[in-house]
């Protein structure tokens, strides 16, 4: 059973279409990155899937059908920027928000204990949300979105004004839930974090899909025919190479149709090169996405 | 059910913890305590308990009856206002008792008083103005002395109109008493306080909404909770913070006038009075009243963006609700006009209208049940307007509020969602 199944959906403001046709699905337990430049409708696609809009045409199916108001206890929700209450103590912000996700008030202070420690703010307890820094405001904001405990967790832009560290910290969580079985809709301009954390992704541009798939396969259906080698001194001329790039210090083979990187290894070996690294080139999700974007607003 | 439970306690303990709430809770108190200890401390700095001799030369008081009490003074002896009345052979004997300060004054009562009404009044310090008016009913009943002494006092006691109404007539029983008209004025006064208080606690709701709006918490809100378990929450919440105004309020209103009037002999505490009915009317029509504005202000909350907006928007439902203010001396005097029960009848106007009306006559029972019943009609539609609005406007961000909208809304045209809110 898929946790998210959205198909079709097509959402209009007056004139404007926000959302075309978006489909894609998201199975149990994974990381699904949904990415788009700024205006592509990522935020009214999941105002959708969260039943705060109702899709012009197309269905949503969360966790084995639509939204209901029971299935609500078991998602957490986390918009961009802000979301808090800001003039009342943290803690008692996030006991109101947890009890409205049914929690208990005894359980929710257990967790809640835990998980304030965990993201080092339990010595911030008793001030008021806007005394926070914006990075604790973010984990706060964290907090309140898991502390329920939710099967499917829909995340816009998670580390935003996080430091490296507790980028680390979200990241590790993450990898955590997915382990424990969370699904976990993830959507960031953070290339890198998708890359990093990301089972699978769907790309939208203009209210519609452009790429969606693993993310691997895509990166491989963007690969260019070539290769990157670092050796230590020159490399001699191998045949089939139409071209030798510089790359961060690499040397990027660009081979002829007809060359395979298996040709090139063998070439390399037989003729005694100092090969340190070599590997298949692979664009950057960075790549893809300015390629992606590019090619389908042309 | 349980959700909207949830909503109403943190809306309650959140505004009851609020500096503003002890403020408003603590105000009217401190304000009526004030008013009552000023009064307090002018009549006792008016007055002086200190006994006054009198010397009757003319021979009216040689057995002479006591005076009636005035409505503010009071019976028992030893309590503020009242003074004891002594009477000496000689004018000597009365000097040398004020000279050693036994009395703050003394009268002596010319021997021609029958022919002159000559009373003469001696004094080292003016004596307190209690004084001369226990002296003249005293004097004044004892000048009726041929007369039974019941007879007599009634005489001084003077006349006091009281319009009374039919027993059999709605709201029958009813006085309106020449000396105790003040207690027809407080159904006025508790009216003008419900809507005080009613404007500030739905001010606060719909400050709360634009805020939620503001932080974005209204989209947490509403992925945990209906809109119209949200909006209802809230509302439960404000009436509880109102109620608790109310009665923290009636129950010192209660304290003052038990302690004040008992214990302090403030005379006009002593005689303060509301018809329970009255009273129950009032609040019966209060609490739709305070569903229907708090749920109106924070649709209108739901729909702006900004607080200053909101707050120019509440001039919608400020202006029919003040309107009866306007009319007061309309209302008053012809309570039974159809200004007066058009008034009555219309939502945003009923409690104010009802408060005067009340005040002044009985208000027949059908206008009072017609009225409430649309009232109450009101509100539930109120509430179920807030939903619409919550769903339609929580992620309008940036944009004013249009008339257009408000039309679509109360009409149902709104068929989809505000455009605005969309970032990605």
């Amino acid at each position: 059973m898929q946790t998210v199944e959205v198909s079709h959906i097509v959402k209009s403001f007056g004139t404007t279409q926000a959302v075309a046709d978006v489909s894609f699905s998201i199975e149990r337990g994974e990381i699904f990155g949904l990415l788009g430049p700024n205006g592509a409708g990522k935020t009214t696609t999941i105002r959708i899937m969260l039943d705060i809009f109702k899709p012009d045409q197309g269905t949503v199916s969360i966790l084995g059908g639509p939204l209901t108001e029971d299935k609500k206890e078991r998602i957490g929700y986390m918009p961009e920027e802000r979301g808090l209450y800001q003039d009342i103590p943290l803690e008692r912000c996030l006991l109101y928000l947890a009890s409205l996700k049914g929690l208990s008030p005894a359980e929710a202070r257990q967790r809640l204990k835990g998980y304030l420690e965990r993201f080092d703010l339990a010595q911030h307890k008793n001030k008021k949300v806007k005394e926070l820094s914006k990075g604790m405001q973010q984990k706060a904001q964290l907090i309140s979105t898991i502390l329920h405990g939710p099967e499917l967790i829909i995340v816009d832009e998670p580390f935003a004004a996080l430091d490296p560290i507790n980028v680390q910290l979200v990241k590790d969580l993450m990898r955590e839930l997915r382990i424990q079985g969370t699904t976990i809709i993830m959507s960031t301009h953070q290339m890198h974090q998708v890359e990093e954390l990301c089972d699978r992704i769907v790309l939208i541009n203009k209210g519609r899909n452009l790429l969606y798939g693993a993310l691997n396969d895509i990166r491989r259906r963007y690969a260019s025919h070539a290769v990157v080698v670092r050796a230590d001194g020159e490399l001699p001329p191998v045949a089939g190479v139409a071209e030798v790039v510089p790359h961060n210090g690499d040397v990027k083979l660009v081979l002829r149709e007809e060359t395979t990187p298996q040709d090139v290894l063998r070439a390399l070996v037989a003729q005694g090169a100092p090969v340190e690294r070599f590997e298949i080139a692979m664009p950057t999700l960075d790549e893809i996405f300015i390629r992606a974007v590019g090619e389908g607003g042309a | 059910m349980h959700r909207s439970w949830l909503v109403a306690q943190y809306e309650y303990k959140r505004l009851a913890s609020q500096k503003s709430f002890i403020l408003v809770l603590l105000s009217v108190p401190l304000l009526i305590s004030l008013i009552i200890g000023l009064g307090v401390v002018m009549e006792r700095l008016e007055n002086n308990d200190a006994p006054v001799g009198y010397v009757d030369k003319a021979g009216l008081l040689a057995d002479p009856i006591a005076a009636p009490q005035r409505a503010s003074a009071p019976d028992s002896p030893g309590v503020p206002g009242l003074v004891t009345l002594l009477p000496f052979q000689t004018e000597e004997e009365a000097r040398q008792a004020l000279e050693s300060r036994r009395i703050q004054a003394y009268y002596v009562v010319a021997e021609d008083y029958l022919k002159t009404n000559r009373v003469d009044l001696v004094y080292i310090e003016p004596p307190g103005e209690n004084v001369n008016r226990q002296f003249w009913d005293f004097m004044q009943i004892n000048r009726l002395s041929e007369l039974p002494p019941e007879i007599a006092r009634r005489a001084v006691a003077g006349s006091n109109l009281t319009v009374r109404w039919p027993e059999d007539m709605p709201g029958g029983g009813r006085e309106f008493s020449q000396r105790t008209f003040i207690n027809n004025f407080l159904p006025m006064i508790a009216g003008l306080a419900l809507i005080i208080l009613l404007f500030i606690s739905s001010g606060y709701l719909m400050q709360v909404v634009v805020e939620e709006k503001e932080n974005r918490t209204i989209e947490i809100l509403v992925t945990s909770v209906t809109p119209n378990q949200l909006i209802g929450g809230k509302v439960l919440g404000i009436i509880g913070v109102a109620l608790t105004q109310v009665v923290a309020w009636i129950v010192f209103l209660a304290l003052v006038v038990f302690i004040g009037g008992d214990y302090l002999g403030v005379g006009f505490l002593r005689n303060l009075w509301v018809d329970p009915r009255t009273l129950l009317t009032l609040v019966a029509f209060a609490l739709p009243s305070y569903v229907m504005i708090a749920a109106l202000m924070a649709s209108v909350g739901a729909l702006v963006s900004e607080a200053q907006e909101a707050q120019q928007t509440t001039g919608l439902f400020a202006l029919p609700i003040w309107a009866p203010y306007w009319l007061l001396a309309l209302i008053i005097e012809y309570p039974d006009s159809p200004v007066s029960i058009g008034l009555t009848l219309f939502p945003l106007t009923a409690l104010s209208t009802l408060s005067f009306r009340l005040a002044m006559a009985p208000v027949p029972t059908w206008q009072i049940a017609l009225s409430l019943t649309l009232l109450i009609l009101c509100a539930v539609g109120a509430v179920w307007l807030a939903g619409r609005a919550f769903r339609f406007g929580m992620v309008r961000y940036g944009q004013g509020l249009r008339w257009r909208d408000l039309v679509a809304l109360g009409t149902g045209q709104l068929a989809r969602p505000l455009p605005g809110g969309q970032h990605g």
